[in-house]
């Protein structure tokens, strides 16, 4: 106890990624082999929507914790998505993998729309414009009273995914395979835009807002671009959820629904990159948990996200990276640093 | 047209309870600038705690206002020490209170509908009766009496703000807080004592709201606390008189859509107002520029 420790404070250790690819490796493999594990309709059911919230949380993380936008207008982007392959099947005839690419390019063209009076603004006031979107978009479909998009009730009866399969459970499972490629794909995106030049532009907005002006940084376009990109990904999950489930109904913009999927990036760790998928996972499995207890879910959440708030800033990411550094150095001791 | 003295006498009334549910909101992001969400919550806790004194124990509906005014002022008090003061200062805390505030409101309303119940309660009558004045308006004395208190809460805010030492101090916090602490005045103590206030006005807007609605319920003060949020937009953040004449114009507007639309084209209607209004003049009524107010 008595040996010196200033100095090792004062230089930390840099972090080590000799860990980094065997885990994002150990990662992949346990997603692929989860399935095959929990093999029935139930556990694959949820695997998928972790998959698709994976997406979600990712884009929104994308603006919120990385570009600074505080969006609320996530789920009315995801619920647009899905609405446009629903009526595109239903009345055009269109291939549902053709209506979730439209989902996708609609919802990135409403997120100019919401973009373009939001993003001049600042703080307090994006968050209620967003949040105004959001409602405006629930409206419209509950006030829908001539049913030409479903009403309250939604879009049905436009056709389901379906990639083969002999069995229910092989037919899921195949669906999953899918949503994993796409979560994968967003994800690799996303760290190549956070690491490029314009991401280092929106981090530095985000960070220190004067000096990314000062340094020619064009505010107002790289918001609005980082927004749409945003955007396509979120409509792009949202069309994927509704030709996924069949049906699209104002129902997902529960602001029940909103509460969870903040839950879930801020209990994560948004700003970090793994930190929502973690979220997504730990907040759907709990919330599976709880199925039982159908009125204490909101309070459960709701404690839980003000403590993650109050206490753990960065989310459940933190501790966890902080310990992935701890093996990293431990290994790095043992085998030598890569060169 | 004939109307429109329906439409002027519905505005006033949902006018004056929008005024004290955002007079919270901007007493609050006037002096610690930030977004108190629990405000919805306290909302229907305030109502709740009235319904209890007056329809359960049966004292006065206005003996249940005061009760209420006090009881969920400490409750706000107490949701500064656990869900803001550690927050403050940390990098991003402006957001960080956002979520905080927004999940203690989610706490309350679960915590009403486990003591209360999912059901809709009705709220006991401040006045009984009615007028009939001209062709088509039916007077009820029920809501003037709600525009009474209203008014009568507001110029009470009034004198604590104009003609007292902390309505001073809080005023001085609102212009310029680091001013303020130079001249003497305990930051931590106006806070606390601003968000008791604002508090405790959420509580008096939902008692009085629920006594002219039908019905209340545990989810009733999301959408007034929206409501409320957009009022204080209008008004422009933080503004006291801005936020009073925006609470009767938006009355106003909201009860002509609802008049000539529809009750189901309020809401957004009243969204799409206010994102017109915040693109043309993002200030908002009082004039002070969203830059100055981050």
């Amino acid at each position: 106890m008595s040996a010196p420790t200033a100095s090792a404070d004062a230089a930390p250790r840099p972090r080590s990624t000799i860990l980094d690819l065997p885990l994002l490796v150990l990662g992949l493999l346990v997603a692929i082999a989860a399935p095959l594990l929990l093999h029935t309709s139930y556990w694959v059911r949820i695997l998928i929507l972790i998959c698709i919230f994976a997406i979600v949380n990712q884009a929104w993380n994308l603006i919120m914790g990385y570009a600074g936008i505080w969006s609320f207008a996530q789920l009315a982007l995801f619920v647009l998505g899905g609405y446009t392959t629903a009526l595109l099947a239903l009345h055009r005839d269109w291939p549902l993998w053709a209506g979730t690419l439209a989902g996708a390019v609609v919802a990135t063209l409403a997120s100019l729309v919401i973009g373009i009076p939001s993003l001049r603004l600042k703080g307090a006031y994006v968050f209620l414009l967003t949040l105004a979107f959001h409602e405006i978009f629930r409206n419209i479909f509950i006030l829908d009273t001539d049913q030409r998009i479903g009403g309250q009730y939604g879009v049905q009866r436009f056709g389901k995914f379906d990639f083969g399969g002999d069995s229910a459970v092989e037919r899921l499972t195949r669906v999953y395979y899918v949503a994993l490629l796409l979560l994968v794909v967003v994800s690799a995106v996303i760290w190549k835009i956070i690491h490029s030049p314009m991401g280092l532009a929106f981090r530095s907005l985000r960070d220190s807002e004067a000096y990314a002006l000062s340094r020619g940084v064009p505010e107002y376009r790289v918001k609005l671009l980082v927004y749409a990109i945003s955007a396509f990904f979120t409509g792009l999950a949202g069309a994927f959820y509704a030709n996924y489930l069949g049906s699209i109904s104002p129902l997902n913009l529960d602001i029940g629904i909103l509460m969870n999927q903040l839950a879930m990036i801020v209990i994560g760790g948004w700003g970090t990159f793994f930190g929502p998928i973690i979220g997504t996972v730990v907040v759907r499995l709990a919330d599976e948990q709880l199925r039982d207890f159908d009125a204490l879910r909101p309070l459960v959440f709701g404690l839980a996200l003000l403590l993650s708030v109050l206490f753990l800033p960065q989310g459940i990411a933190k501790p966890l990276s902080d310990l992935k550094d701890r093996a990293a150095w431990w290994v790095e001791d043992r085998v030598g640093k890569p060169h | 047209m004939s109307q429109i003295p329906l439409v002027l006498y519905q505005g006033a009334v949902l006018g004056a309870i929008y005024a004290l549910m955002a007079l919270g909101f901007t007493l609050i992001y006037g002096s610690l600038r930030f977004l108190n969400l629990s405000l919805g919550s306290l909302f229907t806790l305030g109502a709740y705690v009235a319904w209890v004194v007056s329809a359960g124990i049966g004292l006065p509906p206005l003996v249940g206002l005061v009760v209420a005014f006090v009881l969920v002022g400490i409750v706000g008090a107490g949701i500064h020490e656990v869900a803001v003061r550690p927050l403050v200062g940390r990098p991003g805390w402006e957001i960080a209170t956002i979520i905080s505030t927004l999940a203690v409101g989610i706490v309350i309303q679960q915590l009403i509908q486990i003591v209360w119940g999912p059901r809709n309660q009705g709220m006991p009558d401040l006045m009984s009766g009615s007028a009939r004045v001209g062709p088509v308006l039916v007077v009820q004395y029920q809501r003037v009496a709600v525009v009474v208190v209203a008014v009568a809460v507001m110029a009470a805010l009034w004198w604590l703000l104009t003609r007292t030492r902390h309505g001073l101090a809080i005023r001085a916090v609102a212009q310029n807080r680091d001013a303020a602490l130079l001249g003497g005045v305990s930051a931590n103590r106006i806070f606390l004592l601003v968000m008791a206030l604002g508090s405790g006005l959420a509580a008096v807007s939902g008692v009085l709201l629920s006594t002219v609605m039908v019905s209340l319920n545990p989810t009733v003060g999301l959408a007034y606390a929206l409501r409320g949020l957009v009022v204080t937009l209008f008004g422009g953040l933080g503004s006291i008189t801005g936020t009073l004449w925006a609470a009767f114009i938006i009355g106003l507007f909201e009860s002509f859509v609802a008049v000539y639309f529809g009750e189901g084209w309020k809401l957004p209607a009243l969204f799409v107002f206010l994102i017109v209004v915040l693109v043309v003049r993002p200030s908002g009524l009082a004039g002070v520029s969203a830059e100055e107010r981050t």
